[in-house]
């Protein structure tokens, strides 16, 4: 049932994913909050354009309009993947605020600790503060020393944002 | 290309559907269940369809319409579902990041301004309470502690921590 083409296709997507998230591995060891969302996209776009140039090399004896479909396919699943991994593995563990305090209480395990001392360690402060930092480095936002501006009418978030909204409107939620 | 057609019209029913059901039902609580129910619904009638189609297409010349891609098509369907559900729970949550542009769309602010957006009330209590009811923590005379359940989630995440090498997230 597998055709050769469905096999390239896969193997391309799955490859180029294999590799965003070695990468991601390695790299990011070495890079502080600041400069996770800029690598992030760096990475992933990379890992994209050589998915749509193994797709080039793999069909480029085969009609334009075939190209097209199956570059399109490969590059959309990869990109899938590449969006599932963000969402439910290193989003939640790079931004999550549940995640976070799971992770305070696992320090003090078994013992316990009182909301003041939780507070203490992580509080809002901290989470606006980390978030401003992603934010200005990868330059959706900017600082001129008093004020915070948006410098990118359109990234991941304000996209994701509108689709939620009209979701909402959509399911009446 | 009849292959992809299939997938995404199907899963575009799926949406349809749940779309309405939410609709409809007009309850003040997420329906992701009947969202997996109706996918994998739908995932059935993708493979019933798409082996009928391939035993049908078989002595056929390959062509863009009848290119094989029965599996790739079968993962995109696989592959939209779990975003889906990810933008459709987006509907209810309102991450900080989200909250900081969204305050930041159409005007300056200073730093004061956007450290008003959130207090620890509006976002490490609801937390600690969506943690309580899900029985990841449990407090017990003022503090908190982790149950079974929490401790291995903070178990997976210093896995996890080790692997990537990264500095706590949050």
């Amino acid at each position: 049932m597998l055709s050769i083409d469905d096999f390239l296709i896969l193997a391309n997507s799955l490859g180029c994913f294999f590799l965003f998230a070695f990468l991601q591995l390695v790299i990011f060891r070495f890079l502080g909050t600041k400069e996770v969302l800029k690598m992030l996209m760096i990475l992933i776009i990379g890992a994209g354009f050589l998915n749509i140039l193994i797709s080039l090399i793999n069909f480029y004896s085969r009609s334009l309009e075939i190209v097209f479909v199956v570059s399109l396919s490969s590059l959309v699943l990869y990109g899938l993947m590449a969006f599932l991994y963000i969402i439910c593995i290193f989003g939640p563990y790079e931004s999550s605020v549940r995640l976070r305090i799971i992770r305070e209480l696992y320090k003090v395990y078994p013992s316990s600790i009182t909301l003041a001392e939780l507070l203490k360690e992580y509080n809002s402060q901290k989470i606006i503060d980390r978030r401003l930092q992603r934010l200005t480095f990868s330059n959706d936002i900017t600082w001129d020393g008093i004020f915070y501006q948006i410098s990118r009418k359109k990234n991941f978030f304000l996209i994701s944002d509108k689709i939620a909204a009209c979701l909402k409107i959509l399911t009446k939620t | 290309m009849i292959y992809l057609i299939l997938s995404l019209g199907i899963f575009f029913l799926c949406v349809t559907t749940h779309i309405l059901w939410c609709r409809i039902r007009r309850r003040n609580e997420l329906q992701m269940i009947i969202f997996v129910v109706l996918a994998c619904m739908g995932l059935l009638v993708y493979f019933g369809l798409a082996f009928q189609f391939c035993k049908f297409e078989e002595s056929q010349p390959i062509s863009l319409w009848n290119m094989p891609l029965l599996l790739s098509s079968g993962l995109l369907y696989i592959f939209l579902t779990p975003v889906y559900m990810a933008f459709y729970f987006n509907t209810r949550v309102e991450s900080p990041t989200q909250k900081i542009l969204k305050c930041l769309q159409g005007q300056k602010a200073r730093y004061a301004d956007l450290l008003s957006l959130i207090s620890d009330e509006e976002i490490i209590i609801p937390r600690l309470n969506d943690l309580k009811r899900t029985q990841c923590i449990q407090e017990k005379e003022g503090a908190y502690q982790l149950t079974k359940r929490g401790y291995t989630i903070g178990r997976f995440l210093e896995l996890y921590q080790k692997l990537t090498g990264r500095p706590w997230g949050g």
